[in-house]
């Protein structure tokens, strides 16, 4: 009997846990792949952005890239959207808009604030019969800086072994880039991201690649990998490296800043973790461990991943690398996004905050902010001017190219994680099929048709700070499949609004309209040779109260883009006194008329010798020179 | 020739007999000697993705809750606890370690304990359990457990040849010894029959159906845990049908795109068996 009761106990027990299973674990399509929204009504109160139609952000153009692709039938796979860069181009004090897709670069010109319109300059942006065109696979990350020290900017685009470098003029009252070709001989790297540094401290900017892929003509068939790429593998993505400038203006692969792995990397993050003026590099990779390093003076790299961010909560999708002082401790945090759709994908956002000895962990309070589907591109900003800093994420992989709403389109994440589980040398083949199968069928998605995140954080009279997903009140409700995210104030208003390139369809623009909670400064430096780009320079506000807010000046950081280059602080209620730059020669200065709510210029110079646009229309030094290394 | 003949069947029973004494009976000591092992390499060389902390305590936690069942029961009277059931606690918090990931400190600790609980509550007699500790674990992980925090993979692995060999080089082993190893035949010959007819009815390879099955994860799942002798038929014909049931239902499941499928069918046969038991009690030797 005594037996008996034993078995009826487990058949019993057995019984309702296979009963709770069948109810729990529904089809995945029914996981939620973001926290509810339980934002308390002040936290949502008056936050507003406003997505900009056709008529004031023109996007037709996109459209008909997008329609000559369906046409051709082209795989829905790649890495195609646009790289986005905010730059003005025509010095007008509007911030411009320029997406680079390799095969394009299309720019649109801001119209006082109100309007973007198709430029019908090309600035020397024009890729065509240049060493990029033609080259596959489609890629094309975007930068500009002042490379080569002269006072004016200069612009980078990168493909598959293969640069544009553009060095900049001023002409007519415009920039205008003037380009070389180079070809660096690195035929294993297809970048998906590119930075820009002094890691040296030499005085010359440096350029730190991100490289996604190995390219194709790789004996060990890199592209195959990619497609069948698992998580824990960081041998067979691109080659990361950096191009270290030299006294001759050339650049060059030096080998004393190899990195220790080949990781699909999607996103390159700079920023000083020792505060040695070394700038540091992070990189998101996906399909293995993000990937931490320690500038040592200038000499090598060392990797202290493992010290630094513990790896056992690492997403093995890493796409961004945005970095900022969340939570106004002094110490710069970053913000790692991976990919969330329970139940194949349960990894999340990472929000490393920096401990004051050195390790980074991540705050338990802030658990909502690592969820927010399949996550790309992410921007900190304080977008009501609370003085406390927000966060915009987009999120979403890919459908077929003809499925335009979910219920044409069944997920094929299932599948794919299946693909996943088989042993390495039986996937490539298994993959080539399921690809040309799902080519054929022509409907399918995965983590498609996702609402991107506006993340506002509360904090509260004790202190802890509350992220809040707003997303849907605010407006942000298109379902793309978004990947780069860039901050830029298109008119000058001090609301920093949002700027999503989206994965085969258009890019969206999201004015920011919220109701201002507090003051703002907005700043541009200009540091002693007239470059309003002063790569590595460390800002520090200070308030009466003694509190602080830091920012080191990196518009590269981030995923697929480069943003706003004035820097901006939401003070709240809080009354700033004194604004502290260290520039990027080193030296400390301090500045205190400080005008709130409006943008101003800080010189380096006490009286600048060369006012932004006066040094810009001066011609380039003949020695400046940067060309093929 | 006969004396020959004679010669080599006295050297094979040699052999045999020699392997015999060498190898223990008990298939535990090839779950500890797999599950252990592979976890000490793969935290070694592949960078396991578990803590020291998660590692230590889901042992600590293992052996603890051993500990307790077996003083307070009778369910391994006249065995040694040092010398035997905290190997197998360890075992169990090792196929944990292998098979999930979590991101809690405390997460393995629980699921380790869940697993060495089941074996002293859930019983269908003296000696036998009702279901595989570890398969329960993962199977009420998936139910109490939010997705945020736990999820069953084990993408370290994926990448090698190494910890597949290293499962069937142990499996192969506890399999023989435990006379079990028609349960995996009859899993993989009804895997590999519902592989073939399968594309028929989902437009999938066969190879994508086989495939997934004999990575790190099946392998484990194959060699070393629906063979467990304690949770099990023990005669053949019985055996058959076990394992064939399991991956029947595997399949099916899969065909609904559930995910952990093998998992849940193993969970699902071992209590079907359960109740099997319990109205036939004549046969609770199947």
């Amino acid at each position: 009997m005594k037996l008996r009761r034993h078995n009826l106990i487990s058949a019993t027990v057995g019984t309702l846990i296979v009963v709770g299973l069948l109810v729990k674990l529904p089809k995945e399509e029914n996981f939620p792949y973001k926290l509810p929204d339980k934002a308390p009504e002040r936290v949502i109160q008056g936050v507003n952005f406003e997505a900009w139609g056709e008529d004031r952000f023109p996007t037709a153009w996109f459209k008909d890239e997008m329609q000559g692709r369906r046409e051709k039938n082209l795989p829905s796979r790649g890495l195609l959207s646009p790289y986005l860069a905010v730059v003005d181009l025509n010095l007008d004090g509007f911030q411009d808009l320029v997406f680079s897709s390799k095969e394009r670069i299309q720019i649109l010109e801001n119209q006082a604030g109100q309007s973007f319109r198709l430029s019908d300059q090309s600035y020397g942006l024009d890729l065509k019969d240049s060493v990029l065109d033609g080259v596959l696979p489609d890629s094309g990350p975007i930068l500009f800086a002042d490379l080569t020290g002269d006072g004016i900017l200069d612009v980078f685009v990168s493909a598959y072994d293969a640069y544009r470098f553009g060095r900049g003029e001023i002409r007519q009252g415009r920039l205008h880039f003037v380009g070389e070709n180079w070809r660096m001989g690195r035929e294993w790297s297809i970048p998906d991201s590119v930075n820009v540094a002094d890691i040296n401290q030499d005085g010359r900017l440096d350029l730190i690649m991100g490289n996604f892929l190995s390219g194709p003509r790789d004996g060990e068939g890199s592209t195959a990998h990619w497609l069948t790429a698992i998580a824990y593998d960081n041998k067979t993505g691109g080659s990361d490296y950096i191009l270290i400038q030299q006294p001759t203006g050339h650049f060059k692969v030096d080998t004393r800043f190899e990195f220790s792995s080949r990781s699909y990397t999607h996103a390159v993050g700079i920023l000083d973790l020792n505060q040695d003026q070394y700038p540091d590099i992070l990189l998101a990779n996906d399909y293995a461990i993000d990937e931490l390093y320690m500038n040592q003076k200038g000499q090598s790299l060392q990797d202290i991943t493992g010290r630094w961010i513990p790896t056992h909560f690492h997403g093995f999708s890493g796409m961004n690398a945005d970095i900022q002082d969340w939570n106004q401790d002094g110490w710069l945090d970053f913000y790692i996004t991976n990919a969330y759709r329970p139940p194949v994908k349960n990894t999340r956002n990472l929000l490393w905050t920096r401990r004051p000895e050195g390790r980074f962990e991540l705050p338990a309070k802030s658990a909502s902010i690592g969820y927010c589907g399949f996550s790309w591109g992410a921007k900190f900003s304080d977008f009501d001017l609370d003085g406390d800093l927000d966060l915009f994420v987009t999120n979403g992989r890919t459908r077929n190219l003809h499925v335009e709403n979910p219920e044409q389109s069944p997920s094929i994440w299932f599948r794919r994680a299946m693909l996943t589980r088989m042993p390495n040398w039986l996937r490539p083949d298994e993959q080539g099929q399921f690809n040309a199968q799902q080519t054929r069928t022509g409907r399918f998605s995965v983590s498609a048709f996702e609402e991107d995140c506006v993340f506002m954080q509360d904090v509260t009279e004790t202190g802890d700070r509350h992220f809040y997903d707003v997303a849907s009140r605010a407006g942000v409700t298109a379902r793309k499949e978004g990947r780069g995210v860039v901050l830029v104030d298109v008119d000058n208003d001090g609301l920093q609004d949002v700027l999503v390139s989206n994965f085969f369809v258009t890019p969206d623009l999201y004015i920011n309209r919220s109701a201002k909670r507090g003051d703002w400064i907005g700043i541009e430096l200009i540091d002693e040779r007239g470059n309003n780009h002063p790569i590595g320079a460390k800002i520090t506000l200070k308030f009466a109260d003694g509190g602080s807010a830091i920012r080191e000046f990196y518009p590269a950081n981030g995923y697929r883009g480069q943003s706003d280059h004035r820097l901006h602080f939401g003070v709240g209620k809080s009354a700033p006194v004194e604004l502290e730059i260290r520039w990027p020669n080193g030296q400390v200065k301090t500045y205190r008329d400080l005008k709130l709510n409006t943008y101003q210029t800080v010189y380096q110079s006490q009286v600048p010798s060369r006012p932004p646009h006066a040094a810009k229309m001066q011609k380039p030094k003949a020695n400046d020179k940067v060309g093929r290394p | 020739m006969i004396a020959t003949e004679s010669k080599i069947m006295h050297f094979a029973s040699t052999v045999y007999q020699a392997l015999d004494n060498f190898f223990p009976r008990e298939g535990r000591w090839y779950l500890f000697g797999s599950h252990l092992t592979l976890v000490f390499i793969a935290w070694q060389f592949y960078g396991l993705q578990r803590t020291t902390e998660q590692i230590a305590l889901a042992y600590v936690a293992a052996i603890l809750v051993e500990y307790v069942g077996f003083r307070l029961t009778n369910k391994y009277t006249g065995r040694s606890f040092w010398k035997d059931r905290a190997f197998s606690a360890a075992s169990e918090a090792a196929g944990l370690l292998v098979l999930v990931r979590a991101s809690g400190t405390e997460t393995y600790a629980i699921m380790a304990a869940i697993a060495v609980a089941n074996k002293y509550l859930f019983r269908i007699d003296d000696q036998r359990h009702a279901f595989n500790p570890t398969n329960f674990a993962i199977v009420l992980g998936l139910l109490i457990f939010p997705k945020t925090i736990f999820d069953v993979r084990s993408d370290e692995f994926a990448l090698h040849l190494h910890p597949i060999l290293h499962v069937v080089a142990f499996g192969v082993l506890a399999t023989w010894r435990g006379n079990s190893w028609v349960i995996t035949l009859s899993y993989f010959a009804m895997l590999a029959l519902g592989s073939a007819i399968l594309p028929h009815v989902s437009g999938e390879s066969f190879l994508f159906h086989f495939a997934p099955e004999i990575g790190a994860i099946g392998m484990v799942f194959a060699w070393l845990m629906i063979t467990d002798p304690r949770t099990t038929p023990r005669e053949r014909p019985w055996q058959i049908l076990f394992g064939a049931s399991v991956a029947a239902v595997m399949l099916v499941l899969r065909l609904g795109e559930v995910f952990y499928a093998e998992f849940i069918a193993l969970f699902i046969v071992t209590t079907i068996r359960t109740i099997w038991l319990l109205r036939v009690p004549e046969l609770r030797s199947s």
